[in-house]
């Protein structure tokens, strides 16, 4: 079973999934404003607010072969379930909601206040019995690093997450680099995250670590990957971290190498001038543009399915 | 078009500070009344005589930003006796222009009022002020021997240039085995895009950045605990 905002479907009918894109955010709501410095120009926070433009957004996605999405918007900045639910019926593509929490300038004062066991509930009953009055239920956890290692407010949101995983089946999906992408080893702290995570007995095939195109390294991925996680290339079309040439080819490594049952694609779309609406490829980036470098590649239209279909479908489901 | 940074793509990670009260050096940089005084200091009558002000937008904008941030991260600094010194391009009435202030002009008397700080970051009488006859605050050889006789290990660096002056110190120090911290936004760049293009580029492998808002929880883990790890 697959939770989405309009409640459970079968893994068979997910579709073609983008297993990390925002569609409904406003970074403006991030309560630890400071953290990020006031240097920060708001007028390029994520930003994506407006019903009928992105509405039409999911319906191009739609009409190109999509089924479903996963919006990774936490609770901090602007999740909104019933909102998605909404745009859920309208596009008429799936759309599975994150419980868990994004980076520190993003995560509420009351997570101070938690102990980690009673954040763990806290998110459990996101997943378990839903959200705010509709009781929506979202279907996977977040956790993600400001840091150049995972400590303080986010160490504590992790291990709630593992608690909360442990309790529940769903999937984890992290955020790994981001600014600090330089201070890290490999470029991902995902390696981190996960000797946290199994340390507190998380299963490593529940874990999706993200991110992994803005500072790849093809050494940590496929060390990340024998553990049994999923890598996902998520950042897709972001060509100021990688070119998305580079991407393919290490697409294409990777599955020469066997590890194709382990990775998953997305874009990380969040704000307007992403999306066609704004001049851009939106969440069609993928099947216009990165879809045919992989083929030119070799990529068989198996191996396409299983990233996008079967590896989404086996993250997602929760038994 | 957005600036990639391919070199991120193959290099080490850049190296945890360990930051203690005893090796840790606040430096203000440039921030003086030539750059800083956005009524009536050098640069802001320079800019307005020769009509160029809004080639100076940026600057003056990220100046105001970035203004309250340094009383608030001086403030924590001496209260905590972490070591603070100043660092400002010009000369001593005793000293000559240096090659690079007679090409730029900016060869300014720093026993002057070209000399002096805003009342908010004034030197307090016991931290001392080096002169810096270029953009890098080593290029003062005084300054470096002030760093080793006291055993500074990591300099926190605020101040205006971030683009030149501050990312020129910052790789000078690299050179000289010492680590440092930017406080991003209590450095400013000469243009937004010069901010940010900065702030990525010189964190490959050398330089750590952080926002006074996290500079400021890390000297509160450093008061309780005795050091901290960036």
């Amino acid at each position: 079973m697959i939770q989405t905002v309009l409640g459970p479907i079968k893994e068979e009918d997910l579709g073609v999934c983008l297993p990390h894109e925002h569609i409904w955010c406003d970074q403006n709501y991030g309560p630890r404003f400071e953290v990020m410095g006031s240097t920060r120009n708001p007028s390029g926070f994520m930003k994506l607010d407006n019903f009928d433009l992105v509405a039409s957004e999911l319906r191009h996605f739609k009409e190109a072969g999509g089924g479903a999405l996963v919006e990774v918007t936490c609770n901090g900045w602007g999740r909104d379930l019933d909102m998605l639910a909404r745009l859920s019926e309208a596009a008429e593509v799936h759309i599975i909601s994150t419980s868990g929490f994004y980076i520190e300038p993003h995560i509420p004062y009351f997570v101070d206040d938690f102990s980690v066991e009673q954040l763990a509930d806290y998110i459990t009953a996101e997943v378990q019995d839903g959200v705010g009055d509709s009781k929506r239920r979202c279907g996977v956890f977040k956790s993600a690093i400001h840091r150049a290692r995972v400590e303080s407010v986010e160490l504590k949101v992790l291990q709630a997450v593992a608690i909360a995983q442990k309790r529940t089946g769903a999937a984890i999906t992290t955020h790994t680099t981001g600014g600090r992408r330089m201070e890290v080893p490999g470029g991902t702290v995902g390696v981190h995250q996960l000797q946290i995570l199994k340390e507190a007995g998380v299963d490593p095939t529940r874990f999706i670590v993200g991110h992994v195109d803005e500072r790849p390294d093809i050494d940590v991925l496929t060390s990340l990957a024998d553990e049994g996680c999923f890598i996902q290339f998520d950042v897709i079309g972001k060509e100021h971290y990688l070119l998305d040439e580079t991407r393919a080819e290490l697409v294409h490594a990777l599955i020469q190498r066997g590890y194709v049952d382990h990775l998953m694609i997305s874009h990380d779309r969040n704000r307007d001038y992403e999306m066609k609406y704004g001049g851009s490829t939106g969440y069609c980036h993928i099947f216009e543009t990165f879809l045919p470098r992989l083929r030119k590649l070799g990529v068989t239209e198996d191996q396409i399915h299983t990233i996008m279909v079967t590896n989404p479908a086996r993250a997602l489901s929760i038994s | 078009m957005q600036v990639r940074h391919p070199l991120t793509l193959v290099i080490k990670e850049t190296l945890p500070l360990n930051l203690t009260v005893e090796n840790t050096c606040l430096l203000l940089q440039d921030l003086h009344s030539p750059f800083t005084d956005a009524d009536n200091g050098w640069l802001v009558n320079k800019v307005n005589r020769k009509v160029l002000m809004r080639e100076f937008d940026d600057y003056f904008h990220l100046l105001a930003l970035i203004r309250p941030n340094i009383p608030r991260v001086l403030e924590v600094a001496r209260r905590m006796d972490i070591r603070v010194a100043y660092s400002c391009l010009g000369h001593w009435a005793d000293e000559s222009p240096s090659l690079f202030q007679k090409a730029t002009g900016l060869a300014w008397d720093l026993d002057g009022p070209l000399g002096c700080h805003p009342e908010e970051w004034q030197p307090d009488e016991n931290e001392p002020v080096f002169s810096k006859p270029g953009w890098s605050a080593l290029a003062n050889p005084k300054f470096a021997a002030y760093l080793a006789e006291n055993n500074v290990q990591n300099v926190i660096v605020m101040g205006a240039m971030l683009d030149f002056g501050v990312r020129q110190t910052c790789l000078d120090l690299s050179d000289h085995g010492i680590q440092s911290l930017i406080v991003g936004d209590a450095a400013y760049g000469l243009t937004d895009a010069g901010h940010i293009f900065t702030a990525d580029a010189v964190t490959h492998g050398l330089v750590k950045i952080r926002t006074t808002g996290e500079l400021l929880l890390l000297l509160k883990t450093l008061q309780q605990q005795g050091s901290v790890l960036i």
